[in-house]
């Protein structure tokens, strides 16, 4: 199994985290504070590949101090010139919102800066994110799926071309330079829904789960197999992302306690739904408890069966306890799912600085070093019981 | 049907239809009913022609034929699929009166090699060569054959579009070929303002 650390580039002062609503005024930011956040974000990511991370993972988000990566390509290509060994992963872009060429060009660049080291997973952003570039909420699910087409033809068209879709048009594309990994780089899709699984298998995405709990990614990951068998492909390990938090203490005792009070982006996503953002309609959210079932990508909606149940899956600490108990956690999960990279965070409301950081410590030093067999293992008892 | 016309070319009948007014287009159909065809005639003058079978060297006798009776000297020639390879054959042959060539989805063996021998290369006419991108009967990529070996081809792609762009993305299909027709190369230019409150 492999770690992924989501770089978060956090905002290094409480005082905008106090602000009500959604979005958080920009005279909160002030620049002594905003240069160190950036300094301290780019050297938490040196360290995490030290600590032997396979990813350094960024994502892109709007107007709010806790993810100050409005533009993920801009921090990504920060963190090539420091990040020397581990893949730089975005995942990921808001392709529903953004210019999709652009995108494609961007990934490039990227791919090349890095020596060949990107990942890239495509998202459709958060229904308060819609407002930041005007577009219209109902149309994201099909201008992410359309742009998701778009950049991989973009990435991969060896002669210029002309685009006619439904949300985009261009004339002339013809990428420069060539992405470095061929045909693409690693290419993933938020599968945060039934609907979003299936794109993914039909289009050879890897799939992205963030926050939701283990039986819920469970379904997610066996209907997105399953779509993947129908179409004549198997997702390897590596193709299935899970993104959540973790709280790592030196006993069990320590770490339920920093779990009872933590809120993380639970909490900050209760805070976008007031303001501006309340204009289009998030739903209410319970954070005392998990959702019960998936709901859609951005909206935390479903659709087709969900009258309540469903909804962000922003939970708690996913895996938390002790060192010993996180990678019997890890290795029950991965049984579960067959999730192949966790992009794990580590910070989060209600928990102090030091905490934090001795979370990511112990989870570097004792609980990595120990869930990297996990898959081998899985893979080796998979294949001892298909050959019986 | 309105506006059908019928000649006859070596003894054979051809039959067209001729609607609207303005520059010429030759639009080659195996069948004269076509709602491209009617959406075009609004800003061109549209000669849909029933082709048949669409073997190259009959068409292009054919299409001579009509273009003397018609007195029509140059125009932009459209055609869908396997007619693709008789519209190829007619536009190297006739040169410069070919203005513009529109190949929607072509089946026309030139990825493949079927059709190696069709000198692409003496196309001199701007050319828009159209793909969906589910085509299941040819696959989108041979555009780039067409982009390699034709001087002023511009390969675009239909988005969620199966073979049939026609009943696929109709819309779609009229807005690119009608700025093409209209703009000729210059149709990858955004002439519609940005202006939102002037």
């Amino acid at each position: 199994m492999k770690a992924s650390f989501f770089c978060t580039n956090s905002y290094l002062s409480h005082e905008p985290f106090e602000h009500q609503g959604w979005p958080t005024p920009p005279r909160f930011s002030k620049p002594d504070i905003s240069a160190r956040s950036a300094e301290f974000a780019l050297a938490q990511a040196q360290r995490a590949e030290e600590a032997g991370f396979d990813w350094i993972a960024c994502s892109e988000h709007h107007y709010m101090p806790a993810l100050q990566t409005a533009n993920p390509t801009i921090f990504a290509a920060a963190l090539t010139r420091v990040v020397k060994r581990a893949r730089v992963a975005i995942l990921g872009p808001l392709v529903s919102m953004t210019n999709p060429v652009r995108t494609a060009e961007e990934l490039a660049m990227l791919d090349q800066l890095s020596g060949g080291r990107l990942v890239a997973l495509f998202l459709r952003g958060t229904p308060n994110e819609f407002l930041a570039y005007g577009v219209n909420p109902e149309e994201t699910r099909a201008r992410t799926q359309e742009a998701s087409e778009l950049i991989v033809r973009a990435l991969t068209e060896p002669e210029p071309f002309g685009w006619e879709g439904r949300y985009f048009r261009f004339r002339t594309i013809a990428v420069w330079p060539r992405v470095i990994q061929q045909p693409h780089p690693p290419l993933f899709y938020s599968g945060n829904s039934i609907e979003s699984a299936t794109f993914a298998a039909e289009n050879h995405f890897g799939l992205g789960v963030s926050f939701y709990p283990p039986h819920l990614v469970a379904q997610l990951t066996s209907h997105y197999r399953n779509e993947c068998a129908k179409r004549g492909w198997r997702p390897v390990p590596d193709q299935l992302i899970y993104r959540t938090f973790v709280g790592v203490a030196e006993t069990d005792k320590e770490a339920n306690q920093m779990k009872s009070r933590f809120v993380g982006l639970g909490a900050i996503i209760a805070l976008t739904s007031r303001g501006r953002a309340s204009a289009v309609g998030l739903p209410a959210m319970d954070l005392s408890s998990a959702p019960k079932e998936v709901g859609t990508d951005a909206d935390g909606k479903n659709s087709v069966a969900d009258k309540g149940q469903a909804g962000f899956g922003f939970g708690g600490l996913q895996f938390c306890g002790s060192p010993d108990t996180v990678v019997k956690q890890i290795a029950e999960f991965h049984e579960l799912t067959g999730v192949g990279v966790l992009d794990v965070s580590f910070g989060g409301a209600g928990l102090t600085p030091e905490e934090a950081q001795r979370s990511f410590h112990l989870f570097s030093s004792e609980v990595l070093p120990r869930i990297r067999s996990i898959g081998t293992e899985t893979a080796v008892r998979a294949a001892n019981a298909a050959a019986k | 049907m309105k506006n059908q016309h019928i000649i006859s070319v070596g003894g054979d009948e051809l039959r067209y239809t001729d609607a609207g007014s303005g520059s010429v287009v030759l639009f080659l159909r195996p069948m004269l009913n076509n709602p491209l065809a009617d959406e075009l005639a609004v800003n061109f003058r549209v000669i849909g022609v029933e082709v048949g079978d669409g073997k190259a060297p009959k068409v292009s006798k054919g299409l001579g034929s009509l273009l003397t009776h018609l007195g029509v000297s140059r125009y932009s020639l459209i055609a869908e699929s396997e007619l693709a390879s008789a519209a190829l054959a007619h536009a190297i042959e006739s040169g410069d009166s070919v203005e513009a060539l529109v190949l929607i989805a072509p089946m026309s063996g030139v990825s493949n090699g079927a059709s190696a021998d069709l000198a692409l290369e003496d196309i001199n006419a701007p050319t828009l060569v159209l793909f969906g991108t589910r085509d299941q009967m040819v696959a989108p990529e041979s555009g780039r054959v067409f982009a390699r070996r034709i001087s002023k081809c511009f390969y675009t792609l239909v988005y969620d579009s199966g073979h049939d762009i026609a009943t696929d993305r109709p819309q779609a299909l009229c807005a690119v070929v009608g700025a093409f027709l209209k703009h000729r190369e210059k149709f990858v230019v955004q002439h519609e303002s940005s202006v939102i409150n002037p």
